[in-house]
């Protein structure tokens, strides 16, 4: 029993305190001060609301590898990649030598509901792709591809190998159908809940607003975690506001959950009902400009990165690349954290920069 | 077809005029008495929704206070559980009422269409219906996740009972264990095909909703003269189609430029191989055939290719469903 009433009385006078001193914390701090994506960047190319960047490489930095282009989903923005100073993928590999790209693909509206994986891979990501190649004077370039981004990524890589010199996949789905050998029940509901409203409610949500609003894939996602959901503001954001560092890093978090486009309806038609709910890309089924990707015309050396508590992408889905693509020179990482803790967790900063120039340096070592 | 709910307003409205009829015939000073067995039916069921409601805040209260002065609750919760799973549906007359109003709105708005009149005022008894349906759907989804919640409240009695030292515990930690217990229970019940079906059928009934809404609105826009949703739709769908294939074009045109300008580099050199002959280096074998420079037939494949691929496009464009 509660003994002691005095006990529960001071930690909810406590609380109290804590809250008022969040909301002064509230008052002080201006939204322009919560600066998310800050790594200085350039704009190098320009197609309908796509913006290919590359990332100026720091002073005192030399670049030691040919370019990689960070290719980002639809879901959420890029800008996670660059959430804050000390906790950046950007940083972290232009710190050890990586000529870094990366394509925004912009707040795609209604009158982009008609845009498909042809368009995003085999127009704007070649297209892209291609002026690297030509600015940099290079035949072949490194894809890192990140969840989404990192389909497009093996598609592109499938379709066009003699463009992909390394392809580098993080927390990227492959077989849509993998969650059933993941065993943890807070695993896969993305899955489930997919096939379970089947096309007929795709193509509803679709009809009704187009394209696939981004507030209900924020909704979604929350759902996922219902008690994290009814927490974050009464007990995560009032503990964060205790120290002004966390407060802002919870800050810069709740600003990239908030910046999330609406993903274009034909594209989510074909993420939805074709890969999660059909699996198609690796029946061999899945239809890129009249023809079907072939996973096994990737020939080039794979790299994939997966996160072991990944509740969105369950680890299974990501893995299970190395059954059907065309080499042997494949390579996985796994990483303790969840979806976002790869690029965010204090934990895996170093790691994941780490790993993948020192994989990069290697398959440089062999070529050679 | 019987409609309950439409039945139970006639009976309930001729019980009313009978009542106003025999207060006219009565003697002054007298008042007959009034029959409302034909609607209690529904207001007993609102009735029996309040006090459902009434007696779970009042097991609630209960259970706090004795927590909070220090009384052992390890008795209420071995003995019999909290709140049972059936107290929980305390929502269920709303189900029962929405249901009643949702069928009867049916059978009126998908009755027999005449050509002059009615058409408005279908389409608004058909939105009127969506919204009934959307209702009950939320309330059945709504349902189901408290009754998660009830569980997951069971589950914290049950641990609190069997180790009763986690209550001297600081309230935090109660709290931490609180919310894993909930997750869990939570978690679990989104995987069950009860909140599965559920889950699918609010989202269907909300689109629906939405879809019929905007339909009105169009309809309005029309009578207007101002441009509709499906227009602008139609509209950047055209305009879509035609850029694809302004950049197909662009593509093949700069294939047979490259291929013009290599054979012409090739001719300079001496080089007497044919144009079909130039290797494609880094090229995939599709583009290889593009790049010919009578390859009319290509363009005209990859034109159809691309027809196929956006055909599926046209219901988005019209509004039909899949």
């Amino acid at each position: 029993m509660i003994h002691n009433a005095t006990s529960a009385a001071n930690e909810w006078a406590d609380y109290c305190n804590r809250l008022s001193r969040c909301a002064k914390s509230f008052t002080q701090i201006r939204d322009d001060q919560v600066d998310v994506g800050s790594s200085p960047q350039t704009s190098v190319f320009e197609i309908d609301k796509v913006n290919l960047y590359h990332y100026d490489t720091p002073a005192n930095t030399s670049e030691l590898t040919g370019p990689v282009l960070i290719v980002y989903g639809l879901i959420g923005r890029y800008t996670m990649i660059d959430l804050q100073e000390e906790r950046s993928l950007v940083r972290n590999l232009q710190a050890r030598g990586i000529d870094l790209y990366v394509i925004d693909w912009g707040y795609p509206s209604r009158a982009d509901q008609f845009l498909s994986f042809d368009d995003y891979v085999e127009d704007y990501l070649q297209q892209c792709v291609d002026h690297i190649c030509e600015t940099a004077g290079v035949e072949k370039i490194t894809l890192l591809g990140i969840c989404e981004g990192g389909t497009f990524s093996t598609m592109f890589a499938a379709r066009h190998p003699e463009k992909v010199s390394h392809l580098i996949l993080t927390i990227t789905p492959i077989d849509f159908a993998a969650d059933s050998e993941d065993d943890d029940p807070e695993h896969g509901l993305l899955n489930l809940w997919t096939r379970n409203i089947g096309e007929e409610g795709v193509g509803s949500i679709l009809k009704a607003w187009g394209n696939l609003p981004g507030e209900f894939m924020g909704s979604v996602f929350q759902a996922m975690t219902p008690a994290r959901t009814l927490s974050k503001y009464t007990l995560d954001m009032v503990d964060a506001a205790e120290n002004e560092d966390r407060l802002m890093n919870f800050l810069r978090m709740e600003k990239w959950l908030a910046d999330r486009p609406h993903h274009p309806g034909a594209a989510a038609r074909q993420w939805l009902v074709n890969l999660y709910q059909h699996n198609e890309l690796v029946k061999g089924k899945f239809v890129l400009e009249g023809e079907a990707v072939n996973l096994r015309d990737i020939t080039m050396p794979v790299l994939n990165i997966y996160a072991k508590k990944d509740h969105i992408i369950p680890p299974p889905c990501s893995r299970a690349i190395q059954k059907y693509i065309g080499t042997d020179n494949y390579t996985e990482m796994e990483l303790p954290g969840g979806h976002v803790g790869v690029y965010v967790s204090s934990k895996s900063q170093g790691i994941v920069g780490d790993g993948i120039y020192s994989w990069l340096n290697n398959q440089d070592n062999q070529e050679s | 077809m019987a409609t309950p709910f439409l039945e139970l307003l006639e009976a309930s409205h001729l019980q009313w005029t009978d009542f106003q009829k025999s207060w006219w015939e009565s003697e002054p000073g007298t008042t007959p008495e009034y029959d409302n067995s034909e609607s209690s039916d529904w207001l007993s069921l609102l009735e029996k929704n309040r006090q459902a409601c009434q007696g779970q805040m009042l097991e609630w209260m209960d259970m706090a206070f004795r927590l909070t002065t220090g009384n052992d609750i390890t008795d209420d919760v071995t003995a019999e559980p909290f709140l049972s799973a059936e107290s929980a549906r305390f929502d269920s007359p709303f189900q029962d009422f929405f249901r009643l109003m949702g069928s009867s709105l049916e059978q009126v708005a998908g009755g027999p269409e005449l050509a002059d009149i009615g058409h408005i005022e279908r389409t608004l008894l058909r939105q009127s219906a969506e919204w009934i349906a959307l209702q009950e759907k939320t309330v059945r989804c709504q349902q189901i996740i408290s009754e998660g919640w009830v569980r997951a409240g069971q589950n914290m009695l049950s641990e609190l009972a069997l180790e009763p030292s986690l209550m001297s515990q600081e309230p935090r930690v109660l709290m931490e264990r609180w919310l894993k217990l909930l997750n869990k229970e939570l978690v679990d019940m989104q995987r069950t095909d009860a909140y599965l079906n559920a889950q699918r059928d609010m989202v269907l009934a909300t689109t629906a909703y939405r879809i019929h809404h905007t339909r009105i609105v169009e309809q309005w826009c029309e009578g207007h003269g101002i441009p509709t949703r499906s227009e602008l739709d139609e509209l950047h769908l055209t305009v879509h189609q035609l850029r694809r294939e302004l950049r197909l074009l662009k593509r093949t045109m700069t294939g047979v430029d490259s291929h013009l300008l290599r054979q012409r580099e090739s001719d300079t050199v001496g080089d007497a191989s044919s144009i079909d002959d130039v290797p494609n280096v880094g090229v995939r074998k599709k583009t290889q055939k593009n790049r010919q420079p009578n390859s009319r037939s290509g363009l005209d494949k990859r034109r159809r290719k691309m027809r196929a691929a956006t055909a599926d496009w046209a219901p988005i464009a019209s509004g039909e469903t899949q």
